[in-house]
């Protein structure tokens, strides 16, 4: 299976605290997404597909390769994880242009891509600085840069989109969709139904370190739009924008914040709000981040596949 | 890939790790005090530089000023006591003086006893109103003579006492021996007498301007003021009151249940001069329960020895200081009434012996303790720093090899370490060797393998980078505290002179001792399985210690990239 992520009975222990168990997978290409609640086993998932953490039972296969060959691995893998941290003193350019040279380029290869991914995450103008001081969007941009630099053929993304405002999200979520269509593998975790919608070609569902479902996300994007969804947004008028949003018939619900800086609104349709958010950031108000509120995917589950197959 | 493309992919990974470890190591705050601990031998030596030259200035100054130009030998001539004018002859007038006199007191041998002592003595029994000497052993039931129950021991004061040649009797032990005034006049022999001569003390004194009225038969008075001193050697300066003589001390003193108190006791002697053309009838002591007087008498002209009225018994003795140099050792002599008491000869700094204390701070500070904890700062948190900073992933993530890239870590300690610790090294030997005239420099250097000391010093402190390095970097893979595997490992590194010879050689310190190139000598009376922490028993070549620690270092080495192919990103668990 050369051509595909594959997990043979994989359990991940902690200790006495499961990780994941009894994992069977076969990722072929494409987004796929990993989807559960924040404790389910998705950034597991990724950190034994990508050897940083090891299997306590089966066994995995990147593409045909062992995670605990690294020096292979990360040749055709990039991962961006959701580890906030970076080596000290370093700007946004050095942090992908060491990665590269840690690679084996030499300098001017290496300059060459960093730049490249740079251009990828437009982060350019921000490349020079210390990532020290940058912000979580930037941050997560910065990431990216660093998992796509070396043009890998799996990309493996532990919650992308946090922390980026709605246009950053838009073009993250091209840039996905664009590798997939070069016959990439996308393996992104999120806990946000919505925007795995907007993103994957399937999907796995994670509860409690199993996988209780897998499939094309086709199936569930229907059942998905009639779930009322939750989006809190940090914005510097927010009463402006609740009344924006209010004008829109698929607004259920709009809470301003007590601290008048962000609104929580219920929407019955998440692409047509993400849609009309975009029109209003361009259109004067300062969006500082936009979160989805709505964690509960356990009801989600029970949305989508029934409360009886939420197999354990 | 091809073998030699694969070596040169991984030397340029382990360069690229190098690059991004170095900076880290170098300015990580965590790190600070690992250049305070490569500074402080400089400081040291600096300081000890800084006195070296202060003191050799000071001795060339001497030899210059002196008189005669002296020898170390001549130096050495001078012995305990030797005459003022004898050193003088010896090594000249001294060219640095300095001199005090010490106030000292004279010994109390004046008053002995006897009987056939000159003057009259005053009969004071009618007046004896305080039980103030009594026998050893036995108890009173009074107050004694301080109303405390302590009295003068009968054993030691004797009946009679002869004090610069006058008698003086005591009245009769354990009854009432001694007078305190109250006011009445005591009836004195009739004649005409040059003085009247009391022993006497104060009590809770020193008991000051008390009046003594002698009256003559006339009717006319001479009036005396005397302050009395206590007669307790548990309070301050006895004696030392104006007119007041020491006439009798005694080691102790008697307490009421018959017990020795060891507080020594005084007894003064008072002299105070008469009209000798009038005739004396009587004298009036002070009206005071704590001036006690145990003796008196009358002397005429030519009768004992007249003591100063304002003379206590102190001696003024002449001190003084003589430095000498013969511009490189000091002499300093010490004399005490013109005799030699003290003699310290101090040898100036030479570079031989001073070998022996940088080889000292070099094995005992630099060694064990300055490199020990630098290597631990830095290997220690290669990995470790990285865990607890949530950075290590940073590594993981890329392509390449995990035992490549510890290998790249190890490297970038070792280098960041040696340059640490041999440019402090190099320093220190700089400074020590700088506060030495070119001269004594270059022979030290040049012909007393003064070079090649340093370069095994250098050599040392690389290899010692590189074994603690080794088992640091592998600690702070095992373990998530460091403080258990260091102290583990300081505890092995101390206790290996102790250690079984096959032991032995599982440790750094083995290797390092035997390459040290001064031997230390052994401090004079140590016990012998201390002296084996200070001098090696059982040295190995030098091949043979290179090789081993080498091969220690790379047997850590390979065991830790085992662990490091293990080693989870799992930073929740730290």
């Amino acid at each position: 299976m050369n051509d595909r992520i594959v997990f043979e009975d994989v359990s991940k222990f902690y200790g006495e605290i499961l990780g994941v168990n009894r994992v069977n997978l076969s990722i072929p290409p494409g987004v796929t997404s990993l989807v559960g609640p924040n404790g389910s086993g998705k950034t597991t998932l990724m950190n034994l597909m990508t050897g940083l953490v090891h299997p306590t039972r089966g066994r995995i296969q990147v593409l045909g390769l062992h995670p605990d060959e690294p020096e292979k691995l990360f040749r055709i893998v990039g991962y961006s994880t959701q580890f906030d941290a970076f080596p000290k003193g370093l700007t946004g350019f050095q942090f992908v242009y060491s990665y590269l040279r840690l690679a084996g380029n030499d300098s001017e290869t290496a300059t060459q891509l960093a730049w490249s991914a740079i251009d990828r995450v437009n982060l350019r103008d921000a490349a020079a600085r210390n990532v020290g001081g940058y912000s979580k969007g930037m941050r997560q941009r910065i990431r990216l840069a660093q998992a796509l630099c070396h043009n890998p053929r799996v990309l493996v993304l532990d919650e992308p989109l946090n922390g980026l405002d709605p246009l950053a999200r838009a073009e993250m979520i091209a840039l996905f969709r664009a590798a997939a269509s070069d016959g990439c593998y996308v393996i992104i975790s999120s806990h946000i139904l919505h925007e795995v919608d907007a993103i994957s070609d399937q999907v796995i569902l994670l509860s409690n370190g199993y996988v209780v479902a897998e499939g094309q996300i086709q199936g569930v994007r229907n059942e998905i739009r009639e779930h009322p969804a939750q989006i809190l947004i940090r914005c510097n008028h927010p009463r402006d924008l609740a009344s924006k949003m209010m004008e829109s018939e698929h607004t259920i619900e709009v809470r301003i914040h007590n601290d008048e800086h962000g609104l929580l609104i219920k929407t019955k349709d998440a692409d047509r709000f993400y849609l009309m958010l975009n029109h209003i950031a361009l259109n004067g108000i300062e969006i500082e981040s936009v979160a989805p509120a709505d964690d509960d995917v356990n009801s989600v589950y029970e949305y989508l596949i029934g409360n009886d197959e939420v197999a354990r | 890939m091809s073998e030699p493309a694969l070596t040169q992919l991984w030397w340029g990974q382990i360069k690229a790790v190098i690059r991004l470890e170095m900076k880290k190591t170098f300015l990580a705050r965590r790190g600070l005090w690992i250049y305070i601990l490569a500074l402080l031998p400089i400081l040291m030596f600096v300081g000890h530089a800084v006195m070296v030259s202060h003191e050799r200035g000071r001795s060339l100054e001497i030899a210059r000023q002196s008189e005669k130009k002296a020898t170390y030998q001549d130096l050495l001539a001078v012995k305990p006591g030797m005459t003022t004018p004898e050193v003088i002859a010896l090594l000249g007038k001294p060219p640095q003086r300095f001199h005090w006199n010490q106030r000292k007191l004279i010994p109390v041998t004046s008053a002995v006893s006897g009987t056939d002592g000159s003057g009259t003595p005053v009969n004071l029994a009618s007046a004896y109103n305080r039980n103030s000497i009594d026998t050893d052993g036995a108890s009173f039931t009074n107050d004694g003579l301080d109303g405390a129950g302590y009295a003068f021991s009968s054993n030691l004061l004797t009946a009679n006492r002869i004090f610069n040649g006058i008698q003086f009797n005591f009245g009769p032990a354990n009854q009432p021996d001694a007078v305190y005034g109250d006011g009445k006049p005591i009836s004195l022999p009739a004649g005409q007498f040059q003085t009247l001569q009391l022993l006497a003390a104060g009590v809770y004194g020193p008991v000051l301007g008390q009046a003594i009225t002698v009256t003559y038969t006339d009717g006319s008075t001479s009036v005396f003021t005397q302050n009395f001193s206590d007669w307790c050697g548990c309070v301050p300066n006895p004696g030392e009151q104006p007119g007041e003589s020491l006439a009798v001390t005694m080691p102790y003193r008697d307490s009421r249940d018959g017990k020795r108190d060891n507080q020594e006791s005084f007894l003064y002697g008072y002299t105070f001069p008469l009209n000798r053309a009038k005739t004396v009838q009587s004298v009036t002591l002070p009206d005071n329960r704590n001036v006690i007087v145990l003796a008196a008498t009358l002397t005429r002209p030519g009768q004992g020895t007249l003591v100063s009225a304002a003379g206590p018994s102190f001696v003024e003795i002449p001190h003084e200081n003589y430095t000498y140099s013969d511009g490189a050792n000091t002499l300093r002599v010490g004399l005490a009434d013109g005799k030699v008491v003290s003699i310290n000869v101090h040898q100036g700094y030479n570079l031989p012996d001073d070998a022996v204390v940088f080889a000292g701070v070099f094995q005992f500070f630099y060694l064990r303790l300055a490199i020990f904890f630098g290597c631990l700062g830095i290997f220690m948190n290669l990995f470790r720093g990285e865990i607890l900073d949530k950075s290590l992933h940073f590594y993981f993530l890329a392509p390449v090899r995990r035992d490549v890239l510890m290998v790249g870590k190890f490297l970038a300690g070792l280098l960041a370490t040696c340059i640490i610790f041999m440019t402090s090294e190099l320093i220190q030997f700089a400074v020590f060797t700088g506060q030495f005239s070119p001269n004594v420099r270059e022979l030290y250097l040049y012909q007393n393998h003064g070079l090649a000391n340093a370069a095994a010093y250098l050599g040392i402190t690389a290899l010692a980078c590189l074994g603690y390095g080794a088992f640091f970097l592998a600690a702070g893979m095992l373990f998530k505290n460091p403080i258990l595997p260091a102290a583990a490992i300081l505890v092995w590194e101390t206790a290996n002179p102790f250690l079984p010879a096959l032991l032995k050689k599982f440790s750094v310190i083995y290797y390092l001792k035997s390459l040290c190139p001064v031997d230390i000598p052994s401090p004079p009376g140590m016990p012998g399985i201390l002296s084996l922490l200070v001098s090696n028993p059982d040295p190995v070549s030098m091949p043979v210690a290179i090789l081993g620690i080498v091969t220690v270092s790379l047997l850590v080495l390979y065991v830790s990239g085992f662990q490091v192919r293990r080693m989870e990103i799992n930073y929740t668990s730290e």
